[in-house]
């Protein structure tokens, strides 16, 4: 099955948090009463009952152009998923589409996914809770009406975003930017497109990721490799080791002992002899 | 008790079988949500959630209980400090020879012991360290929201290999306490009655049973 992203275009976006709030609807999640800290992000950071913000990086310095950068912030759907690599349970997997998917019920809420992901995106309560790109709709909606895309995309009014095929999606994206670049954004580009396995999910910004609040270069962090990859079997084979070695001294000195046994009778044979 | 000593204290003893039964509910949840290949492990409990649950809170016992023994025999812990920490001559001779455990393969006198040999020894800084670790890298994966991610992240890495190693010694353990022919005679004295026979003790531990009878004459 061809991978399914979505395209997002901040360069489109207007900051309405109308894709926040139809993320919490759809995924009937609580909605606690919050303030504005600063600037019009709230709340401040995903967390066990939101799945998506709305984020605002502000900059109105003096003599500089100002800038007010939107990212739509939510999991973005590795195609190489550390924490799916870290998850104990299976709770997180990655279903035939390239969706980072999560079966909740599973959950063990031991935090790995939460300190394994580049971005710190899930958050654990009782169980993990992070982007699932509505696989309640994207699997068993219509097309007609407009059921089977994520809540989020249809909810846009700024025709900002985009769902469908994850290579589609990439040729639009570059084609936005090209043209965002003859308009004078020499700085634009497509986040995502080739770290960490390709993102699920396809954001086109008009300014470098930093000016986003992203990590410029995001890897898989080398400790969860060591562990996951290299520890993982390689532990295992250590128990089993130390087992096999107490069983088969077991089994050697068992045969020690009837070797000295048979070697002494046969010395005394000798002397009688 | 004519023609045997005594080993282990009472309380010592208690703690033994206290923290081996902790001990092994942690390893077998530790390792059910270690490895997928081991997650039948979790069955024990009931499910994963359950061993996870289980393996998190019994941490807090695995290291309450051992400074609960030490504050109540800090004396007997002084003394087994003091005993593992004297490293002679004969000890560095008993790992040549592998304590002659290994016989057909490395061949030679095994020299005369103390209370424990130079094996128990490190085996007991093995776990008084590895144990420290262990208990210092749950706490930070238990309140992860407290620390750096990077730092969390190289905490699992060590707590599954402090964990790993550590089980690996205790199978190691095990074998030479309660299987071994030569050497699980001495098996009781710690999940027995504590005491030992003067034969036994005499083979195995020299110096610890000159030691004790010269004091008793």
């Amino acid at each position: 099955m061809a991978r399914q992203a979505y395209y997002y275009d901040s360069s489109k976006c207007m900051g309405c948090h109308g894709c926040q709030v139809t993320c919490k609807q759809w995924n009937e999640e609580k909605a606690d009463k919050t303030h504005f800290v600063d600037g019009y992000q709230n709340p401040p950071k995903l967390d066990k009952d939101t799945r998506m913000i709305m984020r605002y990086y502000e900059n109105f310095e003096k003599d500089t152009i100002p800038q007010l950068n939107l990212l739509k912030y939510q999991c973005f759907h590795c195609g190489d998923p550390a924490c799916v690599k870290v998850c104990p349970s299976g709770t997180l997997h990655k279903t035939a589409s390239g969706v980072v998917a999560v079966d909740w019920e599973k959950c063990i809420a031991c935090g790995y996914c939460v300190n394994a992901c580049p971005f710190n995106i899930p958050a654990v309560g009782a169980h993990v809770n992070k982007c699932d790109m509505c696989r309640s709709r994207t699997e068993n909606g219509s097309a007609d009406d407009k059921t089977s895309i994520p809540a989020c995309v249809k909810t846009c009014p700024a025709g900002a975003m985009e769902f469908g095929d994850r290579d589609a999606l990439l040729t639009k994206a570059h084609k936005r930017v090209d043209w965002l670049k003859s308009r004078g954004y020499d700085q634009a580009n497509v986040y995502g497109e080739d770290i960490l396995g390709g993102l699920g999910i396809i954001p086109v910004l008009k300014y470098p990721p930093t000016n986003y609040g992203l990590p410029a270069n995001p890897t898989m962090p080398v400790e969860v490799t060591l562990w996951k990859d290299i520890f993982n079997p390689l532990g295992l084979l250590m128990m089993a080791g130390a087992f096999g070695m107490t069983i088969a001294h077991r089994f050697l000195t068992r045969r020690e002992e009837g070797l000295h046994k048979s070697e002494s009778g046969k010395g005394e044979g000798d002397v009688k002899g | 008790m004519k023609g045997f000593l005594l080993k282990h204290e009472k309380s010592t003893r208690i703690f033994h079988w206290v923290n081996l039964v902790v001990f092994l509910l942690l390893l077998c949840s530790g390792l059910a949500v270690f490895n997928k290949n081991l997650q039948f492990l979790a069955m024990l409990f009931g499910g994963l959630k359950n061993a996870a649950m289980l393996h998190k809170y019994l941490g807090f016992s695995y290291f309450i209980i051992p400074l609960i023994y030490i504050a109540l025999n800090f004396n007997l812990f002084k003394k087994f400090l003091a005993t593992i920490s004297t490293f002679d001559e004969d000890d560095r001779k008993w790992f040549r020879v592998a304590g002659g455990y290994l016989a057909p393969l490395v061949k030679g006198d095994v020299p005369s012991q103390g209370k424990y040999n130079a094996g128990q020894k490190t085996l007991g800084w093995m776990v008084i360290g590895f144990s420290c670790v262990l208990a210092a890298s749950g706490l930070v994966m238990i309140f992860y929201q407290s620390f750096p991610p990077g730092l969390v992240r190289w905490m699992y890495l060590v707590h599954s290999l402090t964990g790993v190693f550590l089980g690996c010694g205790i199978i190691v353990h095990f074998y030479l306490a309660a299987v071994n022919p030569s050497s699980r005679g001495e098996l009781k004295t710690m999940l027995g009655d504590g005491y030992i026979e003067e034969d036994f003790a005499r083979h195995h531990n020299e110096k610890w049973y000159k030691e004790m009878t010269a004091k008793s004459k």
